[in-house]
């Protein structure tokens, strides 16, 4: 496995890593950048272009406010410094999907840079072996965090889209796609091994939706990651030169595309090979990168600035007397940003301190649970309910729903609300615990989030069974069907309680509760030996 | 008097920088041809369309002796400006071609797609391969 040869050689102390980032990311607006047609994805094949997305003489562009706000979030919640001055610039290239042979981007003259942004280290269920020597958790109350530093953020447009048809040797071009708002954020080498990446773009991808920078799926559509990998022996400078790995489009590609590169480059130094400069790309099938280009073959854009586009002024409240509410003011955005998804974890631990540990909160994040912990929370009115609840999403919902996909899928079918009231019945004891897992499977099959509990717990009579005399009646009847136990008590008691323990439930399909059926077998039985 | 020798003076100046730059002729080798060959999409066919870059770029090399270090470059006429923002993030309708439109001029179209000569992957790009003769 490429995630335990990878770890090996960085725990090894032979080599150490240097990993950065540029990501792409699909900015949440309805029109593009630059045009005024819709950015929806998935519509009908070149039905959403303006003149000025087929290049066409005379066209010009406008850019869109909403983008620029958009990158402004991004930069604050990365800690960056905001240029009031930047440039647009043209990146040249011929590509059937680029009708005008340039790109318009901010290449040399980014809105915004130097900054840092700082992650809580996570981990999947599958990595777990290879990572055992990680620390998450720092004490009781707070997470390991690591950071890293961004060079810059800049805005620029996406490219149509390319099917490349093999068999008939031609390209087929769909320009919807042409012109949607983009802003590429680009980081400093301080990433050391596969886990803090995937950890580092699970923060972001959390801190983008957060902030309404890009639409809720995240990274598995809405953003494409490059990683630049490089390798080195201990107590050498880097030289510069590193791989370049194109288009990675998921978090688990993101992780197996680093560790495949952390092996093979020690396989080069190890053989000593030097790394020189290249570009490879992820093959998905055989989990392995490929060779795209080498240094050589690097391309010559001929940056340019952007004639048709004035520089870019960005303004704050030190400004007012200059700019007109036309403009974009960065101090009024500041002051409307939500709170940052790390500041709110600290809220949540300085809150719930009576029962929640960042052990939990960790646990929560791996699980990308948070948000529906978040919303069960305030529908809860005691600390007492919250602590029931954190230990039901911490064992049976995460059985159920264990990964980010499923628990969304479980918190559309199971809303916080439902699943609030669920935990006042059983401490109410209207349900019991054991029956909990069942209840809530049945819940999340029917997808019906607008129905009751009550009606649930009508349809599979499933509500516990607390009268003592019925109890008895039951607990009579069992042992009558079980008369091994009742000999069986006199010698192993705790077997014979468990065995007993276990049929009641499996007839009464969990509607005793634990606690009181245990002590109604040990009255009866201690009664009969005596 | 003084415009005659003003004249002459820049006439000298121009003789001497034309016989700096021909003392320095401009040779393409191979690499170069291809980068230029790549970044224009115009094939150099033969030894006499080189020769004329080669003396296209030669000519054009006395941009080089003028003296800019006090200046700065005008990359756009308005740079003045502020660059205006769209204010609404609003869909226009009428701003929006329709497919037809998008397709009139193309000489080759595809069930509404634009059809362009394979010119092999981007590597930045996401691809998708389709096969349409299974179509």
């Amino acid at each position: 496995m490429a995630a335990t040869a990878a770890a090996a050689v960085l725990s090894s102390g032979r080599f150490y890593a240097l990993i950065g980032f540029e990501i792409h990311v699909k900015l949440a607006t309805h029109s593009k950048m630059f045009s005024s047609s819709s950015s929806a994805p998935a519509q009908t094949t070149n039905s959403q272009v303006t003149p000025f997305d087929m290049a066409l003489p005379g066209s010009l562009p406008y850019f869109n406010r909403t983008c620029l706000e958009a990158g402004i979030r991004a930069a604050i919640g990365l800690n960056c410094q905001l240029n009031k001055i930047s440039h647009f610039e043209r990146k040249h290239y011929f590509y059937p999907d680029s009708p005008a042979g340039y790109q318009i981007t901010q290449q040399r003259y980014p809105f915004a840079s130097n900054g840092v942004f700082h992650y809580p280290l996570l981990i999947k269920k599958d990595k777990l072996k290879s990572s055992t020597k990680y620390k998450f958790v720092d004490n009781q109350n707070s997470f390991v965090i690591k950071q890293c530093r961004i060079e810059r953020i800049q805005l620029e447009h996406d490219t149509g889209r390319s099917i490349h048809d093999d068999h008939q040797n031609r390209t087929l071009i769909d320009l919807n796609r042409f012109g949607t708002g983009l802003i590429e954020i680009v980081t400093k080498p301080d990433i050391q091994s596969s886990l803090e990446g995937e950890s580092f773009l699970r923060e972001l991808n959390r801190l983008l939706i957060k902030y309404n920078i890009c639409e809720q799926s995240g990274l598995e559509t809405a953003v494409r990651v490059d990683a630049n990998v490089s390798l080195h022996r201990m107590n050498t400078k880097p030289d510069g030169n590193r791989i370049e790995i194109k288009n990675l489009g998921s978090f688990i590609d993101v992780r197996q595309a680093i560790d495949f590169e952390i092996k093979r480059q020690e396989q080069l130094l190890t053989n000593n090979y030097s790394i020189k400069n290249e570009t490879r790309t992820y093959d998905t099938n055989k989990y392995q990168t490929i060779h795209l280009r080498r240094k050589e073959d690097q391309i010559d854009y001929r940056f340019m600035i952007e004639p048709n586009l004035p520089p870019l002024y960005l303004y704050d409240d030190n400004d007012k007397h200059i700019y007109g509410k036309n403009f974009v003011n960065i101090d009024d955005i500041k002051r409307n940003i939500p709170i940052s998804p790390l500041d709110e974890r600290k809220q949540y631990l300085d809150k719930y301190k009576d029962f929640l540990t960042a052990e939990h909160l960790h646990e929560l994040l791996r699980l990308d649970m948070i948000d529906y912990f978040r919303d069960v929370m305030t529908h809860l009115d005691n600390n007492h309910l919250r602590h029931i609840a954190l230990e039901v999403l911490l064992s049976d919902v995460k059985s159920i729903s264990y990964d980010g996909r499923k628990i969304r899928k479980f918190a559309q079918a199971v809303s916080p609300i439902l699943f609030a009231d669920i935990i006042k019945h059983l401490e109410k004891r209207i349900i019991t615990r054991f029956s909990l897992y069942t209840l809530l499977t049945l819940c999340n099959k029917s997808r019906d989030s607008t129905r009751s509990l009550k009606s649930f717990l009508d349809e599979h009579n499933m509500y516990a069974i607390n009268d003592e005399n019925e109890l008895e009646k039951i607990c009579l009847k069992i042992l009558e069907e079980n008369p091994k136990q009742i000999d069986r008590y006199k010698t192993n008691p705790k077997k014979a309680l468990e065995q007993l323990h276990t049929s009641v439930c499996k007839k009464y399909h969990g509607r005793i509760h634990d606690d009181l059926v245990n002590d109604v077998f040990k009255r009866l039985l201690d009664k009969r030996i005596k | 008097m003084s415009l005659f020798i003003l004249f002459r003076r820049s006439f000298s100046i121009l003789q001497q920088t034309k016989e700096k730059i021909l003392s320095n002729p401009i040779k393409i080798d191979i690499d170069m041809q291809n980068k230029l060959e790549h970044l224009s999409l115009i094939s150099f066919q033969d030894e006499k369309t080189i020769k004329k870059v080669e003396q296209t770029i030669h000519s054009s090399n006395i941009i080089h002796q003028a003296n800019v270090d006090h200046l700065q470059p005008l990359y756009t006429l308005v740079e003045t400006e502020l660059c205006p923002l769209r204010q609404t993030d609003t869909i226009s309708i009428e701003k929006t071609l329709q497919t037809k439109q998008v397709l009139e001029n193309a000489a080759n179209i595809y069930e509404e797609h634009l059809v362009a000569p394979m010119i092999g992957k981007r590597e930045s790009q996401t691809v998708e391969k389709v096969d349409t003769t299974k179509l």
